[in-house]
């Protein structure tokens, strides 16, 4: 599939992309919130860098994913330069934030939770926030994880565990 | 496998097996059941990992909302389809440094018909600065020598005009 798509065939591209959209969006909209215009964009950015820049890829050191969600966090990074978001790409820790108050256990407090945790994920420093989509959310091994940040397994749990901590604090997560 | 290393596990990668790391899931798992020992090591250990299982629980009600896969699709494929139908566009341009200097002397746009006209002009007013520049006096051979470069230089300057004709 992949010689094909470096050959030029359209029909290997099309597959390809069915496969591989709906990980791509998602990791996208998780990264630059669910209501930002220019995950669509980006998407098909990600896309269109697949077919122009196929001859880079090469199958027997990465997965053809672990490409493509490099491909797609590179564009994000990109994203917050161009809106001066330097807070989100700032690689320290970000700053614990106040206990928020416990959510009632109810619909609609399950709903505005849901919110909530999309915030605070949204707060995290890029690693943090990149680290935890991509482990958590998108399926991918921590090999692939630590080679799309371009570290260590070790830097990886490291930046995986700072995440779950900012979190924690954030959404005031005890023990029951 | 100890339980330093079933703590970091934990911080990093949350309650559910599912997502630790495969080569180390068994000999974890094996350890995650003693955290019912009446030990102060182990009762810190089901406190971690409790704590952790209230973040996942929390993770997990964080959903993308449906979005048209299908018409993001459809307009990825389309921008392909119509490159592809274009000739010579399929790769992208080539942005070599010859091929960026040569671009911007022979230039396929007439609006950027200054750039051989100024490259031309450049090379006309170089060898009027080098003769100028010449000592006055001379030998044959020298005038002659200069007069050759001068001559090559218009030369050369023509050229460029015609190769852009």
């Amino acid at each position: 599939m992949i010689t094909a798509l470096q050959s030029g065939d359209v029909t290997a591209y099309e597959q390809l992309v069915s496969t591989h959209l709906q990980p791509i969006n998602h990791y996208i909209r998780r990264m630059l919130g669910y209501q930002a215009n220019e995950t669509d964009d980006l998407t098909q950015e990600v896309f269109l860098k697949l077919w122009h820049k196929s001859s880079q890829f090469n199958p027997d050191k990465a997965k053809l994913t672990t490409w493509l969600h490099q491909l797609a966090r590179n564009l994000c990074i990109d994203h917050f330069r161009r809106n001066k978001n330097w807070h989100l790409l700032d690689p320290e820790d970000a700053e614990p934030v106040a206990k928020s108050e416990t959510e009632p256990d109810s619909l609609l407090g399950s709903l505005r939770s849901a919110e909530h945790i999309q915030a605070a994920i949204k707060s995290l420093p890029e690693r943090q926030r990149s680290a935890l989509i991509l482990c958590h959310y998108q399926g991918l091994s921590n090999k692939q994880a630590a080679d799309i940040l371009d570290t260590s397994v070790e830097a990886l749990e490291s930046l995986l565990s700072r995440a779950r901590s900012n979190l924690k604090q954030r959404l005031a997560v005890t023990s029951t | 496998m100890n339980k330093s290393r079933l703590e970091q596990i934990l911080n990093a990668y949350g309650a559910d097996s599912h997502y630790w790391p495969e080569h180390e899931k068994a000999e974890a798992l094996v350890l995650i059941r003693t955290m019912d020992d009446p030990d102060e090591d182990s009762q810190t250990l089901k406190q971690q990992f409790e704590h952790a299982q209230q973040l996942d629980i929390h993770l997990a009600k964080n959903q993308v909302p449906d979005a048209d896969l299908a018409k993001l699709k459809m307009r990825i494929v389309s921008a392909v389809t119509l490159q592809s139908s274009e000739p010579n566009s399929i790769a992208e341009p080539n942005h070599d440094l010859l091929d960026r200097l040569l671009d911007w002397f022979i230039p396929n746009q007439t609006e950027k018909l200054w750039q051989p006209t100024f490259a031309a002009a450049l090379t006309l007013i170089a060898g009027i600065l080098i003769g100028s520049s010449l000592p006055k006096s001379v030998s044959m051979d020298e005038e002659l020598y200069y007069e050759n470069e001068i001559y090559l230089l218009g030369l050369l300057a023509e050229s460029v005009e015609v190769s852009y004709e």
